[in-house]
């Protein structure tokens, strides 16, 4: 196609939209719509990310105390054992002169007045249990209970319940992003077909003058990208002002959790919205007409 | 130039539209195909842009066997070719320049040549002082003469016209007749169907007569065919014309 013919269907694809100003604003409101729904999911999604990394770095582990009478050496072999466990990431052992430190700085008055060698039959050496997979604890737990030396084991159980839930809702969010893409593109496939709908005796027309298939998509695709950009201004624009007066909305209830800011989003947002813009501008207009370009 | 062999088109309806036709126009003349409504001529037009695929036989433009060519194809096909329909069928967000110079457009033609070219056959069309008014804006005669220079603009060999006039006044319809008349003087093969009598008498061309999409007459230079009761012809000798026109590849055989 030479540049003469690339120019004249920029310019023909702007004076239609011109001349079709009803159908231009529709389906520039559907794009718009579909774009703000997009990146509402991937705020969502990214945030639940953030708050599942959060959980996890504050306290899923397992601690196992082992028995005040097994020797280091022993005790180290049932940290092999451990550590083969499936479920299990990481496994650190810390011996009795590292308890009896920590209790000491910890609750100094606790042990003050005993000996070393006392605290030693009382703070047992013990095991920290790192996994990544909330939904194997109890499996975990069950395997570690069958080691010998192993006296007593405690989870932290409100940690691992908050993190399954954030995965739940991690797997909503994914759901829910899928769905609302789905919708958009359903919704924007279908503002298209209308308009190709009443374009058809216009495209029939230009088959019989002669025209190719790609020179009369070309307008319509050049419409739908630059539609679809248009639509991401407006939605970034719209989030530019809306996400970070939500943010500082949800701070003031002061529920512990920071969201992502807008600065370190903007650029994924930005490449993501008008990836999926130009593809679902170029492709909804072009796949709809299809069946109109068979004359 | 253009040739049908033996061609049928039976739609799903199971109507019969054309009937194992065959017929010869040459480079240059001026045809007319008349019949009553639902006789088949439309489906003839139909199958020479490629609109409608025939069940069988062979169709050929310029030589080439338009039953074999790919949809791909079709474009290259219908550019050799000016198109001209009843309902005129312009596109009506361009403007009477811009249809006619879309029709050059879609052959990506130099934009130099374009600019030269429309005005020229705007001013054969006479409407030239009409390039910047769009379609809405014209009486049907002028949209038909915006449509017959769409449709000569590329200088195509072959100009179909399917019941150019059935939408205007007798007086319009005998300036378009008029116009496909001079274009067909200028080297042109002109096809038009039509069930417009009183211009086919008058104009004294060529006449192919269909019936239950069957050629049932075909006269050199005659009038609109009048059909009795039975079907028969009022001149039936047509008929030895008709087997001249229907089996050219046979008399190029003979060395005719």
């Amino acid at each position: 196609m030479s540049f003469n013919t690339m120019g004249y269907l920029i310019k023909d694809s702007f004076h239609g939209m011109r001349k079709d100003i009803k159908n231009t604003l529709i389906s520039l409101g559907t794009m718009f719509a579909t774009m703000l729904l997009i990146a509402v999911a991937y705020l969502v999604y990214v945030n639940e990310n953030k708050l599942i990394d959060d959980t996890k770095d504050r306290s899923s582990n397992i601690v196992a105390y082992v028995d005040v009478n097994m020797s280091d050496e022993d005790a180290k072999k049932v940290g092999y054992e451990i550590e083969n466990i499936v479920g299990v990431t990481s496994n650190t052992y810390r011996d009795k002169d590292y308890a009896i430190n920590l209790a000491k700085s910890m609750n100094p008055i606790m042990v003050e007045g005993f000996s070393d060698e006392v605290l030693k039959t009382i703070y047992p050496a013990y095991f920290v249990i790192t996994f990544d997979d909330v939904s194997l604890v109890d499996v975990i737990v069950n395997s570690i209970s069958k080691q010998n030396g192993i006296e007593e084991i405690t989870v932290n159980k409100y940690a691992a319940e908050k993190a399954r839930d954030a995965e739940i809702y991690k797997a909503i969010a994914i759901v829910a992003v899928i769905y609302i893409v789905e919708f958009s593109i359903f919704l924007m496939m279908n503002t298209t077909k209308l308009m190709m709908f009443s374009k058809r005796k216009e495209i029939s027309i230009m088959k019989y003058v002669g025209a190719k298939n790609n020179f009369i998509r070309a307008p319509f695709a050049i419409q739908g990208v630059f539609t679809g950009l248009v639509a991401v201004g407006l939605t970034m624009l719209l989030i530019n002002f809306a996400y970070p007066a939500f943010i500082r909305s949800m701070t003031t209830l002061e529920n512990g959790f920071s969201f992502i800011s807008f600065d370190v989003l903007y650029q994924n947002l930005l490449i993501i919205l008008v990836s999926i813009g130009i593809f679902i501008g170029m492709v909804g207009s072009t796949a709809s007409m299809k069946r109109y370009l068979d004359v | 130039m253009i040739e049908f062999r033996n061609v049928t088109k039976v739609y799903s309806t199971g109507i019969a539209a054309v009937n194992n036709t065959s017929l010869y126009i040459e480079k240059g003349e001026f045809v007319f195909i008349v019949g009553a409504s639902g006789c088949g001529k439309s489906t003839l037009m139909k199958m020479i842009m490629k609109e409608v695929e025939p069940n069988s036989g062979h169709i050929f433009v310029n030589g080439i066997d338009i039953t074999r060519i790919s949809k791909r194809r079709i474009p290259n096909l219908r550019r050799s070719m000016g198109i001209v329909f009843q309902d005129f069928r312009l596109l009506p967000d361009k403007t009477v320049y811009e249809n006619v110079a879309y029709a050059m457009r879609v052959i990506e033609a130099d934009p130099k040549v374009i600019k030269r070219q429309v005005p020229n056959v705007l001013s054969l069309v006479g409407l030239l002082d009409k390039a910047d008014v769009y379609p809405d804006q014209l009486s049907g005669g002028e949209q038909q003469r915006v449509a017959v220079a769409r449709a000569i603009v590329n200088n195509p060999s072959v100009l179909i016209a399917d019941e150019p006039t059935g939408n205007l006044d007798p007086e319009t319809a005998w300036e378009i007749m008029s116009l496909l008349s001079d274009i067909n003087r200028r080297g042109t093969t002109v096809v038009v169907a039509t069930h417009a009598k009183d211009i086919v008498d008058k104009m004294q061309k060529r006449v192919i007569a269909i019936k239950n999409g069957m050629v049932v007459s075909d006269k050199e230079t005659g009038g609109y065919i009048e059909e009795h009761g039975n079907g028969i012809m009022e001149n039936p000798t047509d008929y030895s014309h008709l087997s001249k026109h229907n089996f050219p590849w046979s008399r190029r055989k003979a060395g005719v």
